[in-house]
């Protein structure tokens, strides 16, 4: 992600953007894991980076995110879902003040 | 302590009340629980978001048949509402909290207060397990600790074992900041954890023998909202402080001094923290009497003309302003259009629901407790919706309440119209009568099957139309379904028509049927507003 001023560029590395978005991943209650987003069958090729669990599309100025998560039996996966994505998003737009474009939640599977 | 109870193990039935009572102590503290929310994020909803599990939870307690009640089938009950209901993580917590307290009993019919503390460990651990990082400083390590704590506390009488796990709780609370730095940087304890201790308060309560609940409780704790008045830039400085007391809080005080120099005034007062925002042009006097009252520990002020400035919204319902007044009015409408139009003729709350959503007696009734006056008229403005609105006439206390008999919007319409807030009630009813009676309802929509009304043919998909809900004209094409009914209403003896377009219908289609109708009817008065209507492509008011 970039920040153009007048006194030249700001860079805000994927690899940066994917360690904010850990942080609210591990700390979201009822996910035990992230899944290594090789293992799924991908529509899309467009992978910036291969990090485990998330797949982030960075043009420069839109920001498009795919979690794949390991949820935990007995909770409420939309709930927890929905609690995951106001979390990155929250962290995303409060510490690197972006606004990213899509956040897409994905639960691979869930753990007994 | 009444002796019969001393010797009493938690059976379902125990059990039951203990949890009901446990949602009542959590829902009457449900604002300090939403202002104390600042971890993980500051969206103030933990008080909510527990509420609703445990809500949810009584629910399916509700609906337990009486030989049901076994304490395995109450632990289902509990388990499967709370993960239902769950919201946000506080939520989320919760349940899985409840759900391995549950794997804990191990099937017991019973729990002595030694089965109890078992049942607490496997609470833990669930809980625990259900996360990667578990933060301590929250609910987890009230969770925790009791588990621990809980073997020490175990004796006969299970009244004194949950008091002490009560007491205990609230210590734990209190510590909350020592291990969350978040916590420690706003001055408050753990909203969810403290959440967490109003449970087990209601489940001691419970068992020293309040056992009456009243899951309608009005929030304490809260030092009342203010009305939040419209922008503008006449204050340039958005100021917000927050206090730590150390003295007791004149609200009014507080209230009338910070009106006097600036607007938007919102002042919390909960659990020892002052909270201020205020539009100002003088933030320096602004923070000079925030301080009589104690601590500073957060602030901020902003220039609004700069771009960054978010303006605070709060939605008008419900938001609980001072005055008291006679009449309240809550409309039941479809539509932005509608809506806007109703709040322009003076509708206090319009609540979102018509033919193909009725708003649940739930909505209706919380509409009319959060309106403070004395009497209340509805307007269901739809059949379905008149049975529910009556129903709430018996679930409110302190208001009169009037359901209107309307079952079209535009009778609704023709109602708000004639009603006169500053005549009584009687000559407003005979009024309303005489208005709703004048008005003849259309209706065209889509059909969705295909039917035989009296001697019109229907074909699904056609435009039907409807007048005073009878079906008259059916047609593939809208315009001619609109002027067969409106041929059928008589409408070239009519004074005024008024016609409504829904979302679904385009500007342009709109405004060739008005003028059409123009031409059509010269000596009427002809209107057209957006109503902005779902499943309705046209509402039409005939008078």
């Amino acid at each position: 992600m970039k920040f153009s001023t007048k006194y030249g560029e700001v860079e805000v590395s994927s690899q940066a953007l994917k360690t904010l978005m850990r942080e609210a991943i591990v700390n979201s209650y009822g996910i035990v894991d992230l899944s290594n987003a090789s293992l799924i069958s991908t529509v899309t090729s467009l992978f910036s980076e291969t990090d485990r669990g998330i797949k982030l599309v960075d043009d420069g100025s839109n920001l498009k995110a795919d979690v794949y998560v390991v949820a935990e039996y007995g909770i409420n996966i939309p709930q927890v879902a929905f609690n995951m994505q106001d979390a990155i998003i929250y962290n995303l737009k409060t510490y690197a003040g972006i606004d990213p474009q899509e956040v897409n939640i994905h639960i691979v599977d869930v753990n007994f | 302590m009444n002796k019969a109870l001393i010797m009493k193990n938690i059976d379902g039935k125990v059990l039951i009340s203990c949890f009901k009572k446990g949602t009542e102590v959590v829902l009457s503290h449900v604002d300090e629980l939403n202002a104390l929310n600042v971890f993980p994020v500051p969206d103030g909803d933990t008080g909510s978001n527990m509420a609703s599990a445990m809500l949810e939870a009584c629910k399916n307690l509700d609906a337990l048949e009486s030989n049901r009640r076994d304490l395995q089938s109450v632990l289902d009950a509990i388990e499967s509402g709370t993960l239902l209901g769950a919201r946000g993580n506080s939520g989320v917590i919760l349940s899985q909290i409840f759900r391995g307290f549950k794997q804990g009993t191990k099937g017991k019919k019973s729990l002595k207060s030694e089965d109890f503390a078992l049942a607490l460990k496997s609470a833990r651990e669930v809980a625990y397990n259900a996360v990667m990082k578990p933060v301590e400083g929250t609910m987890l390590t009230v969770v925790r600790v009791l588990s621990v704590d809980s073997e020490k506390y175990v004796t006969e009488d299970t009244a004194e074992f949950m008091e002490k796990l009560w007491k205990r709780s609230v210590q734990i609370v209190n510590d909350t900041p020592r291990y969350l730095k978040k916590l420690r940087d706003a001055g408050v304890v753990d909203s969810g954890a403290k959440g967490f201790s109003y449970i087990i308060e209601g489940f001691y309560r419970s068992l020293s023998g309040e056992t009456t609940v009243n899951l309608n409780v009005e929030n304490i704790g809260t030092s009342g909202i203010v009305k939040i008045s419209q922008e503008d830039l006449k204050y340039l400085y958005c100021t917000e402080v927050m206090v730590k007391t150390t003295r007791d809080v004149d609200i009014d005080e507080l209230r009338n001094y910070y009106s006097s120099i600036g607007d938007s005034l919102i002042l919390v007062n909960s659990g020892g923290i002052l909270k201020l925002h205020v539009h100002t042009n003088t933030p320096g006097l602004a923070i000079d009497k925030a301080l009589e009252y104690g601590e500073l520990y957060k602030s901020k002020i902003d220039n609004m003309k700069s771009q960054h400035h978010q303006i605070i919204n709060i939605e008008e319902n419900p938001v609980i302003s001072k005055e008291k007044k006679n009449y309240g009015i809550i409309v039941v409408a479809d539509g932005s259009g509608l809506e806007s139009i109703f709040k322009s003729l003076g509708v206090d709350i319009v609540i979102n629901g018509g033919q193909a959503s009725n708003p649940s007696t739930a909505q209706i009734k919380e509409s009319v407790e959060s309106l403070n006056a004395r009497n209340v008229l509805i307007f269901p403005n739809n059949a379905n919706i008149l049975m529910a609105a009556n129903s709430v006439k018996e679930m409110v206390n302190g208001k009169k309440i009037f359901v209107v008999n309307t079952s079209t919007i535009q009778q609704g319409l023709a109602g708000i119209f004639a009603f006169n807030s500053q005549m009584n009630l009687l000559e407003n009813e005979r009024n309303l009568k005489e208005a709703i009676s004048s008005v003849r309802s259309i209706e065209i929509t889509q059909a969705v099957r295909d039917s035989q009304v009296q001697d019109i043919n229907v074909k699904k998909d056609q435009y039907i139309g409807l007048l005073d809900g009878n079906l008259v004209a059916s047609s593939e094409a809208i315009d001619e379904t609109i002027f067969l009914t409106l041929e059928k209403a008589k409408v070239n003896e009519a004074e005024v028509i008024t016609v409504f377009y829904g979302k679904d219908v385009d500007e342009e289609d709109a405004n060739v049927i008005f003028k059409e109708i123009q031409i059509r009817y010269p000596s009427a008065d002809i209107e057209l507003y957006y109503g902005g209507q779902s499943y309705y492509h046209y509402l039409i008011s005939v008078e």
